[in-house]
């Protein structure tokens, strides 16, 4: 049942039988309302300072204090507030000059039954800009929160090109060197600083929502049971934790990792709202979200959630930091402390996830995040414990290589041909048609990026396996934008490499592919089924020392 | 009612656009993507198409000229943030290939009501019209 909230009346009158007959005209109306009569200015002042009004009715003359002085008062400090004289006759041109300095109507006592529609109509005209204002404000956040996924995601393409150079080579000379080469050490920190890198670009691709998720039905009590004794040893002695978990909770289809990621960050992030100590009550529910909820939040599709909340009893924080929260290197926390990227990823991951995110906190009250994530009708997957069985054995096959940045492909070039494959290198499409159509005996795979000038890798790969259908496609990118992965889902027939990737990453991934079988009946490029590998270091793959 | 074909791949801003252009009291078709608009727009041929450019595969600008090839009365607004390039290389382009209007990311929310106005109530030319 919608309760109507009672309208909120400042009444400055000065005559208690005005003011009654005035209430009386509008409770006859049926209108609900709470008002507060007052007369004196230094009483209409502080009534006003508090705030929280829905309108201002005023009498004119008052033998104390004046309706125009009122008037100023109240468009200084609530131009939004309506402000409808009730009064007796003052004449018309005071009644103009009144309403042009913001007075919403001019109602005479004489004729009361004109404020009841006056007072309508300016409830109503409150509500449709609170509306507009509301949507504004939406369309604003979304807009920017947009820009910046879009710069973030782009930002993380190219480093992610980079890093695989920086982590491939230092890869190379390690291998290289003996056990007790003195320039060993600077070359691990080398690999290690872009190891942090490409954890860092991994985040700012969760907030540009381009990361590659691989979603599974899950249920979400178990991955939070799963997880406490990490996050127990993540928080604080002083922090108690503890779970509400609904018994009977709806399964949801997400990406393992990346909502395990969820949990951590929004478990750090009450944490450290409690410097002090204090609790933090992680929950579980089935959520309705009805369509009068998506009404007032635009973005949400009304259906059936999954609500993560953690709640925590720390700091709290006002209205003006709520809205930032989720922005990137937003950070509340001391220089230095927090990247302000970690709940910014969380929001991310949960929009990628077609969920929706919301916060409540008030300063000294605490904080409460709450994920919805919707309700999957699917069962459960049981997990495919197919492995293939590794052979160490020198590559003999010829991969064609199609990479448009060049440290890129050189440094695959020289992983692969270590390995044993036979490579073919095209920097675009065309030369990669070219190199095709001039090939020297079988082409069993073309490793190809998805973002390329021109022709993208799958529009390459419809392509070639039109003409060629016993060819293998493996993709790598840094990247989601494509084709093959939808809202960054990846096709589950798809086999994808994830830069930045190491080479013995590299290695294994084509090894598996080729070894694949083909399955026939499938449109190409859409053939291939990824296998679960157990990692295995790079020389167990066959491949020689570099 | 006139009916707007939304295509974005941003839901949050795509559900934003969607409310408030309902809220001004049209009908709303939306697309995730170029390919997905092009089949709602074969079906149910809305009034007008507000495209982003920057989508999966640069689908806008594909979408902006398969759709100005196959309707000649199609009206089009591009809107655009810019991605690598700048927005107005993006827009420039995004008229070449046959958008009316264009529209640049950030807009207010009376910017985007007064340029689909502008869109709806103006007449395409005629058929064979020279422009």
């Amino acid at each position: 049942v919608k309760v109507m909230k009672p309208i909120r009346i400042l009444q400055l009158e000065d005559n208690p039988t005005d003011a009654e007959l005035i209430c009386e005209t509008l409770s006859g109306a049926g209108l609900v309302f709470e008002a507060l009569c007052l007369e004196e200015r230094d009483e209409f002042v502080a009534a006003i300072q508090r705030g929280g009004w829905d309108l201002i009715l005023a009498d004119y003359s008052l033998p104390r204090f004046d309706g125009q002085s009122a008037l100023s008062i109240a468009r200084e400090t609530c131009p939004e507030v309506p402000f409808i004289f009730v009064s007796g006759s003052i004449g018309e041109e005071v009644a103009i000059e009144s309403l042009k300095k913001g007075a919403r109507d001019y109602v005479l006592k004489t004729h009361l039954a004109r404020l009841v529609p006056s007072v309508r109509r300016a409830m109503e005209e409150v509500r449709q800009q609170a509306d507009q204002k509301r949507l504004e404000d939406h369309l604003r956040q979304s807009q920017k929160m947009e820009a910046i996924g879009q710069l973030a995601g782009g930002i993380a393409h190219d480093f992610n090109n980079l890093l695989t150079a920086i982590l491939g080579y230092s890869q190379i000379l390690l291998d290289r060197l003996s056990e007790d080469d003195p320039t060993r050490f600077e070359i691990s920190e080398i690999e290690a600083a872009a190891k942090r890198a490409a954890r860092l670009t991994r985040q700012l691709l969760a907030l540009s929502r381009k990361q590659v998720l691989q979603p599974e039905v899950l249920e979400l009590n178990a991955m939070v049971g799963k997880l406490q004794n990490m996050l127990r040893r993540l928080i604080r002695e002083d922090i108690a934790l503890s779970t509400h978990l609904c018994p009977e909770l709806g399964r949801i289809k997400a990406d393992p990792g990346q909502l395990e990621q969820i949990i951590v960050n929004l478990v750090v992030n009450a944490r450290d709202a409690m410097p002090t100590g204090g609790n933090l009550t992680i929950g579980t529910a089935n959520v309705d979200l009805d369509q009068l909820y998506a009404d007032a939040h635009p973005e949400v599709r009304p259906g059936r959630y999954v609500a993560l909340t953690v709640s925590d009893s720390g700091m709290g924080m006002d209205t003006a930091t709520q809205v930032r929260i989720f922005e990137p290197f937003f950070t509340t926390k001391e220089e230095g402390k927090g990247t302000g990227l970690g709940l910014s990823t969380v929001f991310g991951i949960v929009k990628q996830s077609n969920g929706h995110i919301t916060v409540d906190s008030q300063p000294g009250k605490g904080t409460t995040i709450k994920v919805y994530l919707p309700i999957t009708n699917e069962r459960l997957e049981i997990a495919e414990t197919q492995s293939a069985v590794l052979e160490s054995r020198i590559a003999s096959e010829t991969v064609l290589l199609v990479e448009d940045e060049a440290p890129v492909r050189r440094l695959v070039s020289r992983i692969l041909q270590a390995c044993g494959y036979r490579v073919v290198e095209a920097q675009d499409g065309e030369e990669a048609w070219r190199q095709y159509q001039h090939r020297n005996g079988p082409i069993h795979l073309m490793l190809t990026d998805v973002v390329m000038p021109v022709t993208s890798g799958p529009d390459l790969a419809r392509g070639i396996t039109a003409l060629d259908p016993q060819i293998k496609v493996l993709y790598m990118s840094g990247y989601t934008d494509s084709a093959i992965m939808r809202n960054g889902v990846l096709d589950p027939g798809v086999a994808y490499i994830q830069k930045p990737f190491t080479p013995g990453d590299l290695a294994r991934k084509v090894r598996e592919v080729l070894d694949a079988p083909s399955k026939p009946g499938i449109d190409p490029p859409y053939r291939l089924q990824a296998a679960i590998i157990p990692p295995n270091p790079l020389r167990e793959t066959g491949c020689k020392a570099f | 009612l006139k009916t707007i074909l939304v295509v974005d791949d941003y839901d949050d801003l795509r559900a934003i656009v969607r409310r408030i252009l309902t809220t001004d009291g049209y009908d709303v078709l939306e697309a995730s993507n170029g390919k997905e608009a092009a089949l709602v727009y074969a079906q149910h041929r809305p009034d007008l198409v507000l495209t982003d450019l920057i989508m999966p595969d640069g689908e806008g600008l594909e979408l902006i000229e398969h759709l100005r090839g196959l309707y000649k009365q199609v009206k089009i607004i591009a809107m655009s943030g810019g991605g690598r390039g700048s927005k107005a290389n993006y827009l420039a382009l995004a008229k070449k290939l046959g958008a009316d209007y264009t529209i640049e990311i950030p807009f207010s929310l009376e910017e985007l009501l007064s340029v689909v106005r502008l869109a709806i109530e103006t007449e395409p030319p005629l058929p064979g019209a020279v422009e």
